[in-house]
């Protein structure tokens, strides 16, 4: 009789316990950490010695472009750090009301209940700072013949409820104009054959997202996804997913859009009329009413909403603000003209 | 002396020992009963139902004139861009609004919670218009953030013309520039004037819709202009999919429901039409054209007099004549709450009844908008009942139960809960998740199993020791392979390439079956030729050989096998076959990935067991003439039975639990479907997907600690069961 290697369960359980202890000391320490910093390291104006952390939690869709504000900062004030976390817009709220993150980047203005939990909490509304446009593209597979699609029937292929209108749900490519079989390889097929079903896989974000809301209340008139979508985790999974499923559709923002997808032409219920889905992107902050911005985060809102901020928008694929409402932000926000 | 010196250290050593083990193991005890009593400690508000308080009446601010109604306003919603320039304006949302009809005028007051010490000032007069032949029996209204709805039928429009009844829609807006009240004039080509006023009006402010309801008929016109924007919704800008749509009037009849109809009111968040017709509960689709029924009538234990439902969430309020409050979800039929409105009969004097514009003498009963408070306004009186209640409308029986929600084709369980967001009511239905929590579970196994009962039997009774010390760890320390590497692996980089191999993947069992058959049969052909082959038996690296030769031949020819096996495309063909969805993320790849997972655990546990089983078992068997097969089928195996057993068990539950794998490798798709090529959800993906964004305290949130503690409940019940047995095991062999 040999004896089984290994830890009795009274050991073993007590070890998971240790290590899961172990991994939430680093998430208290950094909840102290950020008390500290918020009681005062960062106060003084905006000067080239500005030094502490910043932290961003939010929007997956803002997650490259922050970033890349973040560098900016970085360079600008080299004492300044910034850490970027980009999970999901529904992120953001929480983080900000917690006092985890100093900015909270949505791509989505915040829901009343979001806002209600704020102004529970401190007792005064949250600040939204619009940073950028953005566009959501609906795509599928480059080989794919379909050039255009309606919003109704766009709501057909992606929801259960087609509360648009559309007389029926659409669940096979065979439904749409164009998307008969013709897929360049496909064998040629005689005449008089029936069309063989193309059923349409549906990929799009997970409920996190505010690409996820948008799409929900903009496109399906606030009715639900079907539950076949394909829910996935950030913007690049869903182009690369479609870009490897023929039949494949997907949403996500354009910026995320490469060569081995199709974008399709969007038009409305009338179907004539070209429509594009823009929604504003957007900062949000806590900031104290009529009390000045200060430190670190004056800093960076500072460089968003500046000509290099807003160079930045344009080169992670997004539409910068007009030029006019920047300084109307600013106006409001207390910074200096540009 | 020294001797005993040392065994004094060593007793204190060992008791030392002994009490730390036990105290460990009590600490691991009281860590799982406090970790259970969270999971419950947290999800039980969920099962409290509702309580309703005593009534207490409230002054009403008065203007000196007859006030009509007092309507609860949500709060009020600002665009992110005014926010920045400060929160003063938002104060205003707690003002409540107050509509006044005197003579034929109509004034909108603004009922300020800010002044409530200076009397005189507390209504401020936002607005007023002439409304010239108002029948006040007929008046309607609906509130939402941004001001109120208000449908009225001119009693002049009987004289003029008797066919058609003019009704008249009103808004007030908060939010123009400067407030004010429009003035649209309502189409009713084919409903008769003495209809309208007898029918029952419903109104929809954020949607712009107005229902006329008489017996079985209904007239129901749905107006952009007359949408105001509700409290509840997120999304400042209006579908695109609604846009360039035409304003509409149509009319129909209620399928189903006789002419003797009773109260009618929108269900929970608007999305269906409640008719009370013959004490049942009738349910209308008002998204669909026609408004189709939803669902067969549901039994009411009383004779509604008022019905109501609240906007977020799913529950609806009825009153009888004799002020018995009924509260029921109409989606399940569920009885809620039934009691008696406390005090029970007001005293109805007071002002005089004539003052009153309502013409019920019951009074008017409204609900407000966060459904924490019923009242009655009576003879410029109002009477408020708190209604306290944790979440009454999520029921054990509504997360089971499929429910057929507006807009649906049919009964779904359906996992919906991401509505608050853009102001709809989430959707609850756990059955999808728990379908797919087993269904990934159960296709790790079939994976899992054959692979890890093959090489634990091989490893565990044909190797011979020096080669079984190499192989089993080498095997256990895949254990040790982080299973988000599997998830990331099989969901970028195996999703797309499984479609594209499917033909050679659909034959690789067929082949694993026909192989062997086909090799003896040659092994016998060979036999009668030669008596070479008679001595000796086939090879394991043959069998091996020909495995991975033929393997390799069907996925270095998939495209000539998809050709002519499948017609080009093998998804399409399972879809013309058997009617199935081929889907990149599926039951299939979450089998693959999880049975990697799986495997190194019940190997190990497998192995153990039959090595465990005394040689000398085996040994007696061989002894009688039988063979090593024979020997492992008859004596091993169910000797070690107890323990594979368990072994299946562990490796379940740790299928029940994964995490990551499903979440990567899964699109999440909440369905309830069997087949390997459709995707699924599980519960443990669900919890790590949306316990961030979920609300802390509400519902959803809840929900996710109940689901938590079902995947508690499932995975320690079962990782029990397997100890139970493995222990069944060690003392059956530890007298030999």
């Amino acid at each position: 009789m040999r004896a089984r290697p290994g830890l009795p369960v009274c050991l073993r359980l007590p070890l998971c316990f240790g290590l899961l202890i172990c991994l939430g000391l680093p998430l208290g320490a950094a909840r102290a950490e950020n008390e500290r910093r918020l009681s005062g390291d960062l106060s003084g104006s905006l000067n080239a010695n500005l030094s502490g952390k910043l932290v961003s939690t939010g929007s997956d869709t803002l997650g490259p472009l922050s970033s890349q504000w973040a560098e900016a900062l970085g360079r600008r004030y080299p004492g300044l750090l910034m850490q970027v976390r980009a999970i999901g817009s529904g992120a953001a709220p929480t983080a900000l009301i917690q006092g985890t993150a100093d900015v909270g980047p949505m791509s989505r203005p915040m829901s009343p209940a979001e806002e209600r939990a704020f102004v529970r909490r401190f007792g005064y509304g949250p600040t939204a700072v619009p940073v950028a446009r953005d566009e959501i593209a609906v795509f599928v597979h480059q080989d794919n013949a379909l050039e255009r699609i309606s919003v109704p029937q766009l709501d057909a292929v992606f929801s259960a409820t087609r509360r648009c209108g559309y007389h029926r749900s659409i669940r096979d490519w065979r439904r749409l104009d164009g998307g008969a079989d013709e897929r360049i390889d496909a064998p040629a097929r005689p005449l008089n054959a029936p069309a063989r079903p193309r059923p349409i896989s549906l990929y799009g974000r997970s409920a996190t997202s505010g690409t996820y809301s948008f799409f929900r209340s903009r496109v399906l008139c606030r009715g639900d996804f079907a539950p076949d979508l394909n829910r996935l985790v950030g913007s690049s999974a869903v182009v690369r997913a479609v870009a490897r499923d023929p039949r494949g559709v997907g949403y996500a923002s354009a910026g995320y859009l490469n060569a081995n997808v199709k974008r399709l032409r969007l038009l409305a219920a009338d179907g004539v009329t070209e429509v594009a889905l823009s929604r504003s992107l957007y900062l949000y902050i806590n900031r104290r009413p009529q009390a000045a911005l200060e430190g670190g985060l004056a800093a960076f809102l500072d460089l968003v909403l500046s000509a290099e901020g807003q160079r930045a928008v344009r080169r992670s694929g997004y539409l910068p603000l007009s030029a006019a409402r920047v300084a109307r932000l600013r106006e409001s926000l207390g910074f200096a003209r540009d | 002396m020294a001797e005993r010196g040392t065994s004094s250290r060593r007793r204190a050593r060992d008791r030392l020992a002994t009490l730390s083990i036990n105290l460990a193991g009590v600490a691991v005890l009281g860590l799982i009963a406090l970790m259970l009593a969270f999971l419950v400690y947290v999800s039980l508000p969920l099962a409290e139902g509702m309580r309703v308080g005593e009534g207490r009446e409230l002054e009403l601010p008065t203007t000196g004139r007859h006030v009509l109604s007092q309507i609860d306003a949500g709060l009020w919603q600002l665009p992110p861009e005014a926010a920045v320039s400060g929160p003063s304006r938002a104060r205003r949302a707690q003002a409540d609004l107050a509509l006044e009809l005197f003579g034929e005028e109509l004034f909108v007051y603004e009922l300020s919670a800010a002044a409530a010490r200076d009397p005189a000032r507390r209504a401020r007069l936002l607005g007023s218009l002439a409304t010239p032949g108002i029948d006040p029996a007929t008046l309607s209204l609906d509130s939402a953030a941004d001001g109120v709805l208000i449908v009225y039928r001119e009693r002049s429009a009987e004289k003029t013309a008797e066919k058609t009844a003019s009704l008249q829609a009103l808004v007030f807006d908060r939010r123009a520039v400067a407030a004010s009240l429009r003035r649209w004039s309502l189409p009713a080509p084919e409903m008769a004037a003495a209809e309208v006023t007898a029918a029952t009006l419903l109104l929809d402010a954020p949607q712009g819709r107005v229902l006329a309801l008489r017996g079985d008929r209904y007239l129901l016109w749905q107006f952009p202009d007359l949408r105001l924007r509700s409290g509840l919704d997120g999304a400042a800008e209006p579908p695109l999919g609604a846009a360039g749509r035409r304003d509409r009037a149509h009319r129909g009849r209620l399928a189903g429901l006789g002419a003797g109809a009773g109260p009618a009111a929108w269900g929970p968040g608007r999305e269906t039409l409640l008719v009370v017709g013959g004490a049942e509960l009738h349910r209308f689709d008002v998204q669909r054209p026609g408004l189709p029924r939803l669902g067969p009538p549901r039994a009411l234990p009383l004779a509604p007099v008022w019905l109501h439902s609240e906007r977020n969430r799913r529950l609806t309020y009825a009153l009888d004549a004799s002020n018995t409050l009924l509260v029921v979800a109409p989606g399940t039929g569920q009885i809620i709450y039934r009691g008696r409105l406390q005090p029970r009969d007001p005293d109805p004097g007071g002002a005089a009844p004539d003052r009153v514009l309502d013409h019920r003498d019951r009074g008017h009963f409204s609900l407000s908008a966060d459904g924490r408070y019923l009242s009655r306004l009576q003879a410029a009186r109002v009477t408020r009942w708190p209604l306290h209640s944790g979440s009454p409308e999520t029921r054990w029986r509504s997360l089971w139960t499929a429910q057929w929600f507006g807009a649906y084709d049919g009964p779904t369980h359906t996992w919906h809960p991401d509505g608050a967001v853009i102001g709809v009511l989430s959707k609850y239905g756990l059955n999808p998740l728990l379908y797919g929590t087993f269904k990934a579970a159960l296709y790790g196994m079939l994976i899992a199993l054959p692979l890890a009962l093959g090489a634990a039997i091989y490893t565990g009774y044909f190797l011979a020791p020096r080669q079984r010390d190499l192989v089993k760890p080498a095997l256990e320390l895949l254990e040790a392979f982080p299973t988000v590497v599997l998830g990331f692996i099989a969901g970028l980089w195996l999703a797309p390439r499984l479609l594209d191999y499917l033909a050679p993947v659909l034959l690789l069992p067929l082949m694993a079956v026909l192989l062997p058959l086909l090799l003896s049969a040659l092994h016998r052909v060979l036999q009668r030729l030669s008596p070479r082959f008679q001595r000796r038996p086939p090879r394991v690296w043959l069998l091996g050989a020909a495995y991975i030769l033929l393997g390799g031949a069907l996925l270095g020819n998939a495209e000539p096998l998809e050709a002519w096996l499948f017609q080009g495309d093998a998804g399409a063909w399972l879809g013309q076959r058997f009617g199935l969805r081929y889907e990149q993320r599926n039951g299939l790849l979450v089998g693959l990935a999880m049975g990697i997972a799986i495997t190194p655990v019940m190997f190990s546990l497998i192995e153990d067991a039959i090595h465990a089983v005394p040689r000398s078992l085996s040994d007696g068997s061989l002894a009688l003439g039988a063979t090593r097969w024979q020997s492992l089928g008859r004596v091993v195996l169910p000797a070690a039975s107890p323990a594979l057993l368990s072994a299946v068990l562990i490796g379940f539950a740790r299928g029940l639990g994964e995490t990551v794998i499903v979440l990567l490798a899964t699109g999440n798709t909440p369905l309830m479907r069997a087949d390997p090529f459709s995707g699924l959800r599980s519960l443990s993906a669900s919890i790590a997907i949306e316990l961030p964004e979920a609300p802390v305290g509400g519902v959803h949130f809840r929900l996710l600690f109940v689901a938590a503690l079902i995947l508690f409940l499932l995975t320690f019940v079962m990782n029990t069961l397997a100890e139970v047995f493995r222990q069944r095991l060690r003392y059956a062999y530890a007298a030999r």
